[in-house]
């Protein structure tokens, strides 16, 4: 299979410090891939670099054919659908409905079908303000699918929602990879609660990789790498 | 009606419209002090300006970016250090204003003429200044509608669509700048945070889109200001003051209907 990702010796100082340190990686076309670890370990560094969004201060990130490091972030961004782990912003006082925000992401059919895949057409109307977490989680999903990207970043979409609420969203997420083939990375620290179609779990830890194994392996270790 | 409640009507409520857009943004990325900042920055480059012999609607424009330079490029992405750092700016500005204000020949004038304002004094050459900042700003919102709408909701997911998050965002500052600048004589830098803040607070409680958000917190901008002048005119009252006044009345009647809710 052909790389979707590829980064080499990749270093990120946020603020003179270094968070990530010579991050190798490479991800393949159509991979489901977990990438786990303590809070601070640089899980969410590493996603925003791939995205484009951290200055690299050396190595290459390849993301979907498009050279992040090299600042080729216009055609990155066609590309790439991305969920961040918490929205920033007065979105709570704000009056946009469902239907406003998936737009941001793409009109017409494209939006029609992301709506109809993750069945949400009765909140389209809503304020985005009054949904509630697993609504407004599968509202910015929608978002990001109806760009029809190759490749999907998920930073702890968990985090605002309760287990029934993170499972469903996760069984979607699963349906729509099954669907589409996207590459997906999500960014997770609930190690027990793995989606079925990750295959790959990447283990943080200040900063670095400190482990890249299969999902079977990793479940019978999780506790002692983790935490 | 006389020719010069005419032109204050006209020229308030253009100023309540212009207002009631650049509010719409300020209160959206949940900066309120920026529009403070940029207020008194404008009312500082107009002090000066006017004693060293500039044009002073030209002169506040450019000060009023400087809050917008010096708001740092993650700005808006985190509305509570921008505010802190706004903080700053506006006592930056409002020292470098009252400055102007004592030490230059005349200054203490001047600087009360900007601290209040005085639509009494507006020309229709400021009326046209007034319509042609808010024609310009209209359309620009028409033309960059989506980028703007994703900048407002949220900068990282604006940036993640493709959008320049960083040069819409300033963008939107320049404009708030523009409308700080040609309502500082007509209302006055003390005023005009009011008015720009009332109009799309009211609003929010009915609007639902950004479209809908815009138009409302124009229109109630524009409505409340022209109704306010009126009154100011009819009971031989302060315009500014009883405009800011008009705002608020009209907040409070918002209260008492049904938001649009859900």
């Amino acid at each position: 299979m052909d790389e979707c990702i590829d980064c080499a010796h990749v270093n990120v100082k946020l603020n003179k410090t270094p968070v990530l340190k010579d991050i190798n990686l490479k991800i393949s076309r159509g991979e489901f891939v977990c990438v786990a670890g303590r809070s601070g370990s640089g899980k969410t560094t590493l996603l925003r670099t791939l995205l484009g969004f951290n200055k690299i201060d050396s190595g290459t990130v390849k993301v979907a054919g498009c050279d992040v490091s090299g600042g080729e972030t216009a055609a990155l961004r066609k590309r790439t659908g991305y969920l961040p782990q918490s929205i920033e912003g007065n979105y709570s006082i704000s009056p946009f409905t469902a239907r406003d925000v998936i737009n941001m992401g793409a009109k017409g059919e494209k939006a029609r079908l992301a709506v109809e895949e993750l069945k949400i057409g009765d909140i389209l109307s809503r304020r985005f303000s009054t949904l509630s977490g697993g609504e407004k989680q599968k509202v910015l999903l929608a978002m990001a699918l109806s760009r029809r990207p190759g490749v999907i970043l998920l930073d702890e979409p968990n985090l605002n929602l309760d287990m029934v609420s993170y499972a469903d969203f996760i069984s979607l997420v699963e349906t729509t990879h099954k669907a589409h083939g996207q590459t997906i990375v999500l960014v997770t620290h609930l190690t027990d609660r793995l989606p079925e179609a990750c295959k790959r779990v990447i283990v943080m830890g200040s900063g670095a990789i400190t482990r890249d194994c299969g999902r079977d392996e990793f479940m019978k270790t999780a506790g002692a790498t983790v935490g | 009606m006389d020719n010069q409640l005419l032109k204050s009507v006209i020229a308030m409520s253009l100023s309540g419209a212009g207002c009631g857009l650049a509010g719409v943004f300020i209160y959206m990325m949940g900066i309120p002090f920026i529009g403070v900042a940029i207020a008194h920055a404008s009312m500082a480059g107009a002090i000066w300006a006017q004693a060293l012999g500039l044009d002073p609607k030209i002169a506040a424009f450019i000060a009023s970016l400087f809050p917008t330079a010096m708001s740092g490029n993650n700005a808006g992405r985190q509305s509570a250090s921008v505010n802190i750092n706004m903080s700053v700016i506006f006592s930056l500005f409002t020292g470098i204003a009252f400055m102007g204000a004592g030490i230059l020949p005349g200054g203490a004038l001047r600087a009360s003429g900007y601290l209040w304002g005085s639509v009494l004094l507006a020309d229709y050459h400021d009326v046209a200044v007034l319509a042609g900042v808010f024609i310009i700003i209209s359309a620009a919102v028409i033309i960059f509608y989506e980028q703007i709408s994703a900048v407002l909701f949220n900068r990282e997911i604006a940036a993640s669509t493709g959008v320049n998050d960083s040069l819409v965002y300033r963008g939107i500052l320049v404009m708030c700048g523009a409308v700080a600048a040609v309502n500082l004589s007509v209302i006055g830098g003390l005023m005009l945070y009011s008015l720009v803040i009332i109009p799309p607070v009211a609003a929010a409680r009915f609007s639902r889109g950004l479209k809908n958000f815009l138009l409302m917190s124009a229109f109630a901008g524009a409505i409340s200001a022209a109704a306010g002048t009126i009154i100011a005119f009819g009971f031989n009252l302060p315009v500014s003051a009883t405009v800011v006044l008009s705002n608020c009345a009209f907040f409070g009647i918002s209260l008492l209907f049904p938001g649009a809710g859900d």
